[in-house]
């Protein structure tokens, strides 16, 4: 008798703890226009680390090995970001749209932190790091640009 | 004799300054820093204060009653409440070693720019021979001294020169970045207060208290290392948060990696401080390593009743020894996966915050058992904390997973 009372116990509190859990997940689902922003922010930080890298360098504050290991985190976050907005499923013409920009504003920031990578390397034929911090400060004003179009990732 | 007493204090509370912060502590304030600023300040106190509750007590029973900790939770709350106890601290610390030997390699990527999956194995073997070969108060002395270089994020927020005004009324009033909500501004409570009150850090404590053989004379050393150390690494915690509220916060670069952690350092403080926080970084993760390492084999063997501590021979505690073995090659084998070990200690402070009752409200129970501590018990007013504690404990570890779910993970 105890040991139905106590399995009927343990079925109740399961199917109270898998009904919460949906639930919870349910009320978490992302939206496109949210994942859109989320993707563009995680952009825009990833590329202010490696603007903040390069000035540091240019005044000695960071060591080669550091400044290349934080370009390196940087490259993987943006990757991370590509892999975000290419999973979004757009609703509606707006989001595709925003979508699309976001996408290229990323592409950009990619071959920007690339092309820094390549003069943090130093060799031959590389970028000069001034070059490279101009196509970084570009590709990040597009970025911030389109993610303000974005609105709030949260 | 009186200069030999004094210099215990002194280095039991700078041990424990530098031994306070952990990749946890370190991730944690510099995530919340960037994206919350100060506002956040007040969870690091409030934990804080609660570690400090719970290292007293477990500090006092280990030296009242000359038992450790999951030895005395088996007797007094039964076999079935303890293996709960068990399961949960024991899977939480392995959690933390995952994330602390990955940040010793994080920490040496950093250093050589040699990729961290090389330093894994480099992380835990080292881990595992300054365990069986090195004595414990050296162990636990060097470690915690040398992760005093962490004060260099304090110094560098000075030189950073911010705006103290601003990261004052950051922490004085409820912040707003509009681009946080109040789901993420809790959620991040929830993890700063597990990252402040990790469990492992009280079973080293207590089991470190029978392993130097402390008495209850030894008890007003305890309460000097906890009460002046603890707060003074909580200040450090403050200052790793600051650095990123001064320096990332305005350019919201969101921390994902330990290379955002310590950029603010080389920004206001140059290579040399940067050189010196990165020893910092592996001091604190290396001591912290060793702690969950020598914590996972403590809660294992005191309740199955094996021959435990590093003042035994290996050979006499075989099964304790294998114990750390077996969780550091299950350590390198998590992380050989490619898994972030950044995720592993976000993840981990959170999960730290849910099993925190579990193992608060035992020690709790016992620090109130004169069969146990004698006279030692706990006066009215530590109760009346402890039982406040117990309140916002509760409510952080359940409000934890929901947050989690709700927030993403705070995304």
């Amino acid at each position: 008798m105890s040991g139905h009372r106590t399995r009927a116990a343990v079925r109740r509190t399961t199917a109270w703890l898998i009904g919460a859990a949906v639930l919870l997940t349910g009320s978490s689902c992302s939206s496109p226009q949210k994942d859109i922003a989320m993707s563009a922010g995680t952009g825009t930080s990833a590329v202010q680390t490696v603007r903040l890298t390069l000035t540091a360098l240019d005044n000695e504050d960071l060591t080669s090995t550091a400044a290349e290991v934080t370009v390196t985190d940087a490259l993987s976050e943006l990757s991370k970001a590509q892999s975000q907005l290419g999973a979004v499923a757009p609703t509606t013409p707006r989001d595709a749209d925003r979508l699309a920009q976001v996408g290229a504003a990323l592409d950009q920031a990619m071959a920007a932190v690339k092309n820094a990578q390549l003069a943090l390397d130093g060799f031959s034929g590389a970028p000069s790091r001034r070059e490279a911090s101009k196509a970084v400060a570009a590709a990040l004003h597009e970025l911030q640009a389109v993610e303000k179009k974005a609105g709030s990732p949260r | 004799m009186i200069s030999k007493k004094v210099f215990g204090v002194a280095l039991g509370i700078l041990t424990a300054i530098g031994g306070f912060v952990d990749i946890g502590d370190l991730v944690t304030n510099a995530v919340v820093g960037s994206r919350f600023g100060m506002s956040l300040a007040w969870v690091v106190v409030v934990g804080v204060i609660g570690i400090c509750l719970f290292a007293e007590m477990s500090g006092r029973v280990a030296a009242a009653s000359g038992r450790a900790t999951f030895d005395i939770i088996r007797e007094r709350l039964g076999a079935r409440a303890a293996v709960v106890n068990l399961i949960a601290s024991f899977l939480l610390t392995v959690m933390t070693l995952i994330a602390e030997v990955g940040g010793i390699a994080l920490a040496l990527h950093l250093a050589t720019g040699a990729g961290p999956m090389m330093w894994f194995p480099v992380a835990a073997f080292a881990v595992w021979l300054v365990i069986w070969r090195v004595k414990f108060s050296i162990m636990e002395n060097v470690a915690g001294l040398l992760g005093l270089a962490l004060i260099v994020f304090g110094v560098a927020l000075f030189l950073l020169g911010p705006d103290w005004n601003e990261l004052k009324s950051q922490a004085l009033q409820h912040f707003k970045n509009p681009s946080e909500t109040p789901l993420t501004y809790w959620y991040y409570a929830v993890a700063l207060f597990g990252a402040a009150m990790t469990p492992y850090e009280v079973f080293f404590f207590s089991s470190g208290a029978i392993e130097e053989k402390w008495t209850v004379k030894d008890l007003g050393q305890a309460r000097a290392n906890v009460l002046l150390g603890f707060p003074l690494g909580g200040v450090l915690s403050l200052a790793i948060a600051a650095c990123a509220a001064t320096v990332l916060l305005p350019r919201s670069i969101d921390v994902s990696s330990l290379s955002q952690v310590v950029l603010p350092v080389a920004v206001g403080g140059g290579q040399l401080a940067l050189a010196i926080v990165i020893v910092g970084v592996f001091a604190a993760t290396f001591g912290a390593a060793l702690e969950t390492a020598l914590s996972a084999g403590y809660s294992l063997a005191q309740f199955l009743g094996w021959s435990w501590g590093k003042y035994r021979r290996p050979a006499h505690a075989a099964r304790f020894h294998l114990t750390l073995i077996v969780c550091l090659v299950v350590a390198v084998a998590v992380l050989a996966t490619g898994v972030d070990p950044i995720l592993v200690t976000e993840y981990s402070v959170v999960f730290s915050a849910v099993a925190l009752p579990l193992t608060y409200l035992p020690i709790l129970i016992i620090a109130n058992d004169p069969q146990y501590v004698g006279e030692h018990v706990n006066g009215r007013v530590m109760n009346g904390v402890s039982l406040v504690y117990l309140v916002i404990i509760t409510a952080a570890a359940l409000a934890a997973i929901p947050l989690m779910v709700l927030t993403g993970a705070g995304a």
